[in-house]
């Protein structure tokens, strides 16, 4: 075994809801906005109620089994090969996930503040950050993102405050956007967008115990639920529909019109360090994951050399990509086969528990 | 841990000996301060762009240029393109240094550009490349960008950014022009909720302005009623901004004066304050001056439940009594209602006035489109009602609240 | 071959080396209470009667009088007539002889009766000692015979003693107060009661003013090179028995002695076992003082941070025992490391406590600003010149890029130079001798940059960012972090220029997690922010004094609070409410 530290409540709901929220930053909101029109605001809500379902049946799963991590859960349950399988694709999803936020990442900055780098060296950068963190493990991870929590908070409000001055509240008409069907139906589909809270599963053993487990997922979708909202709603109040699904990174855009006289205009370089070290919290820990999944279900005593390939092997897929486009089909059909891996299989994993009657012996 | 050292030590390096890409030194590049868009002669686009000069007015250099002439602090090249990035890049072959159009605040397109409805042709690839800014302003010139461009110039101060920046600035405080910038205008373009308005910009070469005639009548004016390019003044300063354009779509169909413009604001909810001139109700021949606000944004409510919608529009404003030549006392109770009365009337006139002139050219610019949408549950709904058309078929009533707060520094006449 | 081997090296894996690494787990309130009531760790519960029955200037009023067995004739707390019971509880209670300050005299009074004198060493005026006490009772003197217990007594303090004040006491809390405060006890055999000596006398004659830590409010001591004086300096301030300290031989070649301090009772026993761990375990010929000693005993050598905390001031070490740290004091440097500290001790003087909480506060928030001016300003300079130019108020754009119209480096090289020379300045100052020094400091820096200027190397408003940056880093009151800020300075100059602003933020991610990942005696190095303990309300803002009830939480002290339940007396109703919200 691996000795992993222990992370207390806070840190683990912060990092769940920067690993959840930090995703708002780039393409998916304008996507979003193609799909339901300016309902996202509400829609996201019907997603996170979703999402707690789910994670309700993430937290009975952990339940059956106290002091196991999910990956043990599947081995009991399933048994070694399809345990196996099922932590596997599980651990590929997260990489999958890892690779598209930092191509989207890469992409979103490239269009807006570093036209003429190349991709290698954007990436680069950026890989090597993660690779730092993945090396120094989860304590640090949780640790670092509580002390940046602050200023991110900080500077995701100061953004919606000070875009204030442009919100046309108008513009959250008609209120159904594009129907009701389309809103609910997205709304449950797009619940992986909160998917990121299978890492208290993952991570189960590091975490302070179950009942904790319980308040920090709940607490962390219910957190990164209303940072979306507020979000997706101070972007819908920005543009109007028809302008919004055609933008490529509406926070940005909409630090860009954050116009106070002549000293406070064009500050969104600024903001840049709160987009920036957000993805790179949350992208490092969906890449941990990934590298503490495949240690754990290859039984690896030592991570580090796992965290050099699994960085390496992350840059070559991140560079991989053909264009844009590319990625937001990728991340387009993350948002809607996502919740397949993360709620779907642990359900699998629950149901054959029960038929198995594996597990706690109270329930049995 | 001494190998990761190592590891990150060698990365580090390889990537300091890497060129910064994207780097760029101040005496790299040079900040564009305007662009003016025509039609081009030779090609499609006529681009015009100004910048500064970058010659020292002062500093380390003074000594060693003997010249003493005063060189021109800024300048403008234009050139005929076949599309926007063409010409700067053509440009750049005679500028020894990049454009970059970060600090752009104002983009000119030619009235005769408007008109030809080209403006979503033009304004397309401004609005996608992330150089230009969607906080600069966009203005409507009569006549030709490039001959505006010309006249563009600091008067006072020796910053171009700085005057244009203020003069904007004044507009909220007068009332005549509207603050538009480019979100908001390529927004309208692509609206179905109103349409796109934007501010005229023109030079005016004085000739309005006699110096000798007769003198002027007992006629009232408001001052207002001038347009662009045509209000009797002379000075150094020739550009002004003065008035609206408005569109239909990407077409400009017609243009407001500073009256105009006034009330469109105040419909419109973006009117700050500014000086009112009316006749005086007891005394025809002589005026009063007011110092309006609006006292909260105006009252909007749409039904689009019959065959055509019914808007209702109250418009709420406050103001101070500036000058009374009369010498009547207004300040009395009753006295005061008269005034208020009479300028409620004046003020709904206008907007009335205004509403048929936009009816008439089938433009929502008073954005009753944004309420008319409340009544709308579905995106689908409301985009086939089509708003914008049926605009123009709307029933529209105008109300106007006045009341005059304060009567300046003399309480009695 | 070497370095085919080296490349090997570096290319095969390895099996890590396995090492414990000690942590402080955060003990979950409900788990301590289980191991308090099983037996548990012997230490714990001894420390924690000790705690309880506490008689010195801690005492509090709701702490119960738990009796000890070992006490049990000596219900009362008085001094007893036989000798050798006397002797034992002084022994026990100033943790002789654990605690080597404590000397204790034994000899024959007159050549007959049994008698001891315990003074703490360093606190006393050995003269005294020695010829009027010592001399005057040791002496045979037939014709002063007096008969035993209470007679010799009365005869001693009539008679012998020839010092100017002289008491009797028998209660053994107050006996043991005035010992802690210089004063020596005479026991005699069979007397029930002692008597105690004035014998007052501190070594002050070293003792100036500090050097770096200098402060406006507050004391202006300074420990010196003798170590005996600064354990006293320390001791003076903290007048408790319960004040521990340890004398360890650390040099294998010089013998080195280094002090341990810590209060028994309140630092949490594991902390004071690790740190003997590490001291013991180390294996050098010679210590050259605190600076050395620090680097082999701290947690992450290769990290720009420092992990232990170095003060010159005896008050500020002793806020930090009271605190539940531990202090360590080399022979031969004037300086105490106390051990562990967080980040945030770093930014802390003891100003800020002798101020009031609202300047306090103020001052540590400057203090923040200024560590982030030095750190980031160069970076953010050069992220901003050559990638952000937007950012840049556009007159401002103007008349820079006006400037730099005649200078023929890039900016990179540019503030590289600047920075270089700043340094070589501050270098300068501090190796030129006396009063020189201080001059070439402020004169070098105005004259370069100005000639720099003129000569049109750098642009003018270089000069104001090295110069604001320069102040930034004076402004750290710590000076291994500050080595450390400027140390980062280039690393972010250079993340600025390989890619603007997502090159420092990516700098401060990496800085981040590896502070983040830095533990100072088993405590994370940003608690309590991150992890989040509660902290006592003095990590940034400083409340006012009476609501820092309790020890910081991360150092998991045995004792956690302070302070009473209501520490104003006056203000009783109020206090008694803030409690409540305390949750306490």
């Amino acid at each position: 075994m691996i000795t992993e530290g222990k992370i207390g409540v806070r840190e683990a709901i912060w990092l769940v809801t920067l690993a959840i929220s930090a995703k708002m930053f780039f393409a998916s909101p304008s996507m979003l906005v193609g799909l339901v029109g300016n309902t996202g605001w509400y829609m996201t809500l019907i997603s996170a109620v979703t999402a707690l379902a789910g994670f309700m049946f993430i937290y009975l799963l952990l339940k059956r089994f106290p002091g196991r991590d999910i990956m043990e859960i599947f081995d009991i349950t399933l048994g070694r090969v399809l345990g196996f399988a099922f932590s596997g694709i599980l651990a590929i999803y997260l990489l999958f996930k890892a690779v598209t936020r930092i191509a989207e990442f890469n992409e979103v900055i490239k269009v807006y503040v570093f036209p003429l780098s190349p991709n290698w060296l954007i990436t680069g950068i950026y890989v090597i950050c993660v690779f730092t963190l993945c090396i120094l493990g989860l304590e640090s991870i949780a640790r670092f993102a509580k002390l940046l929590i602050y200023f991110m908070l900080a500077g995701f409000l100061v953004v919606l405050i000070l875009s204030s001055q442009n919100y046309n509240p108008n513009y959250l008409y008609p209120i159904l956007g594009y129907g009701l069907d389309k809103t609910l139906l997205h709304g449950v589909v797009r619940s992986s967008v909160y998917g990121e809270v299978i890492l208290l599963a993952v991570f189960a053993q590091s975490l302070q115990g179950l009942k904790h487990i319980k308040k920090e997922g709940v607490i962390g979708i219910l957190l990164s639920a209303v940072l979306i909202s507020l979000s997706l709603l101070s972007y819908i109040l920005t543009f109007p529909y028809y302008t919004e699904r055609d933008i490529t990174a509406p926070m940005y855009e909409m630090a860009t019109f954050i116009d106070y006289g002549r000293f406070l205009q064009r500050v969104e370089p600024i903001f840049l360090f709160v987009w920036i070290t957000s993805t790179l919290i949350s992208s490092t820990i969906v890449t941990y994951s990934f590298i503490w999944i495949y240690c754990r279900i290859f039984r690896m005593q030592d991570k580090k050399p796992i965290c050099i390939a699994g960085c390496i092997l992350l840059y070559a897929a991140v560079l991989m990509h053909k264009d844009i486009e590319t990625v937001l089909d990728y991340v387009q059909w993350l948002r809607n086969y996502g919740a397949i891996f993360v709620f779907i299989l642990p359900l699998v994993s629950l149901a054959t528990a029960f038929i198995r009657k594996k597990g706690a012996k109270a329930h049995a | 841990m001494r190998k990761a050292v190592i590891t990150l030590i060698l990365i580090l390096m390889a990537m300091s000996l890497t060129s910064c890409y994207d780097a760029n030194e101040f005496d790299d590049i040079i900040h564009v301060v305007a662009i003016g868009i025509d039609k081009g002669v030779s090609d499609q686009w006529r681009l015009t762009i100004q910048f500064p000069t970058m010659k020292e007015s002062g500093g380390s250099e003074q000594s060693g240029s003997g010249s003493g002439k005063s060189q021109e602090e800024y300048t403008c090249v234009s050139i005929d393109a076949p599309s926007f990035f063409a010409g700067i890049n053509m440009l750049n072959t005679s500028l020894p240094r990049k454009l970059n159009f970060m600090h752009a605040q104002i983009i000119l397109f030619s009235e005769e550009l408007a008109e030809s409805g080209l403006i979503n042709e033009y304004i397309a690839p401004i609005n996608r490349f992330r150089e230009i800014r969607k906080t600069s302003h966009v203005f409507v010139v009569k006549g030709k960008a490039y001959d505006l461009m010309k006249e563009n110039k600091p008067f006072i101060g020796n910053l171009l950014f700085k005057s244009f920046q203020l003069l904007i600035k004044e507009g909220a405080m007068t009332g005549y022009f509207p603050h538009v910038t480019l979100e908001n205008f390529s927004e309208g373009l692509k609206s179905t909720y109103h349409q796109p308005i934007a501010a005229i910009a023109a030079v005016n070469n004085g000739k309005s302005f006699i110096e000798n005639g007769e003198p002027s009548g007992t006629e009232f004016k408001t001052g207002g009623e001038y347009s662009a390019g045509r209000i009797p003044r002379t000075g150094d300063n020739k550009i002004e901004i003065w008035g609206t354009a408005l569109f239909v779509r990407d077409t400009m169909v017609g243009e407001l004066d500073g009256d105009e413009t006034r009330y469109l604001l105040l419909a419109r909810g973006e009117f700050e304050r500014g000086f009112f001139t009316i006749q005086d109700p007891q005394k025809p021949e002589l005026v009063i001056s007011l110092d309006i606000r609006s006292s909260r944004e105006p009252e909007i409510k749409v039904t689009c439940d019959g065959s055509k919608p019914i808007i209702r529009l109250n418009v709420l404003l406050d103001g101070d009594l500036l000058a009374v030549q009369s010498g009547i006392d207004y300040e009395k109770p009753e006295h005061k209602e008269l005034l208020e009365q009479a300028f409620r009337q004046i003020v709904k006139d206008g907007i009335e006035k205004l509403i048929n002139k936009c009816k008439d050219l089938n433009t929502d610019a008073l954005l009753f489109g944004d309420y008319a949408v409340k009544n709308f549950l579905t995106i689908n709904d409301w985009e086939s009602y089509d708003w914008n058309n049926r605009f123009k078929e709307a029933d529209i009533t105008v109300n106007v609240e006045f009341a005059i707060r304060r009567t300046g520094t003399q309480a009695k006449n | 071959m070497s370095l085919l081997s080296t490349v090997l090296n570096l290319l095969l894996y390895k099996e890590p080396p396995k090492y414990d690494r000690f942590e402080l787990l955060e003990d979950e309130p409900e788990d301590k209470d289980q191991k308090e009531n099983e037996d548990a760790a012997q230490p714990i519960t001894e420390i924690k009667t000790k705690v309880k029955s506490r008689t010195g200037i801690f005492k509090r009023t709701q702490a119960k009088p738990e009796q000890e067995p070992e006490q049990g004739q000596n219900r009362d707390g008085k001094v007893t007539k036989k000798l050798s019971t006397n002797l034992e509880i002084i022994k026990n209670e100033l943790n002789f002889p654990t605690n080597q300050d404590v000397v204790i005299r034994e000899f024959k009074i007159m050549q007959k009766s049994d008698a001891f004198i315990v003074y703490i060493d360093g606190m006393v005026d050995k003269t005294t000692i020695n010829d009027y006490i010592l001399r005057q009772l040791m002496a045979p003197n037939p014709s002063k015979t007096a008969g035993s217990g209470k007679d010799l007594i009365d005869c001693l303090v009539n008679n012998l003693l020839s010092v100017n004040q002289v008491t009797r006491q028998t209660e053994y809390g107050q006996i043991i107060k005035q010992v802690l405060s210089g004063l020596t006890a005479l026991f005699v055999e069979d007397a029930g009661e002692c008597i105690l000596i004035e014998s007052r006398g501190f070594d002050k004659r070293n003792v100036s003013n500090p050097l770096t830590e200098t402060i406006i409010k507050g004391p202006h001591e300074a420990f010196i090179e003798n170590l005996r004086t600064n354990i006293t300096l320390v001791r003076k301030i903290i007048r408790n028995k319960d004040l521990v300290t340890e004398l360890l031989p650390t040099g294998k070649t010089d013998n080195t002695i280094c002090g341990i301090m810590y209060i028994k009772g309140i630092v949490n026993p594991k902390v004071v076992r690790e740190l003997k761990r590490r001291i013991v375990s180390i294996d050098v010929d010679q210590i050259q003082g605190d600076g050395t000693l620090d680097q082999l005993i701290e947690d992450h050598p290769f990290s720009l941070f420092p992990q232990i905390l170095s003060t010159e001031r005896p008050d500020r070490t002793a806020y930090f025992l009271m605190e539940g740290k531990a202090a360590i004091i080399c022979d031969g440097t004037p300086y105490a490391s106390v051990i562990p500290v967080t980040f945030f001790d770093m930014f802390h003087t003891s100003e800020d406590y002798a101020l009031r909480w609202q300047y306090g506060t103020f001052l540590r928030i400057v203090r923040m600003i200024a560590a982030c001016i030095a750190l980031f300003l160069p970076g953010m300079y050069v992220a901003l010149t050559l990638y952000h130019h937007e950012m840049i108020p556009t007159e401002l754009l103007v008349s820079l890029a006006k400037a730099r119209e005649h200078l023929p480096f890039p900016t990179i090289i540019e503030i590289l130079l600047m920075e270089i020379s700043f340094e070589l300045i501050r270098e300068a100052g501090i190796r030129v001798p006396g009063v020189i020094g201080q001059t070439l400091g402020i004169i070098g820096a105005i004259i370069l940059g100005q000639a720099a200027v003129t000569a049109g190397l750098v642009s003018p408003v270089l000069i104001i960012v090295i110069s604001i940056t320069g102040l930034g880093s004076f402004a750290i009151p710590n000076f291994s972090l500050a080595f450390g800020v400027r140390i980062s300075r280039f690393i972010f100059i250079i993340c600025g220029a390989i890619a603007g602003f997502y090159g420092i933020a990516a700098g401060i991610f990496i800085f981040g997690g590896l502070a983040c990942s830095l533990k100072s005696f088993g405590v994370p190095y940003f608690s309590p922010v991150a992890p989040k303990t509660t902290s006592g309300h003095d990590t940034i803002v400083r409340m006012p004094p009476w609501m820092q009830k309790t020890r910081p939480d991360f150092i998991n002290t045995s004792d956690r609070t302070r302070m009473g339940k209501v520490v104003r007396g006056w203000v009783a109703r109020d206090e008694k409410e803030t409690d409540n919200d305390n949750g306490r």
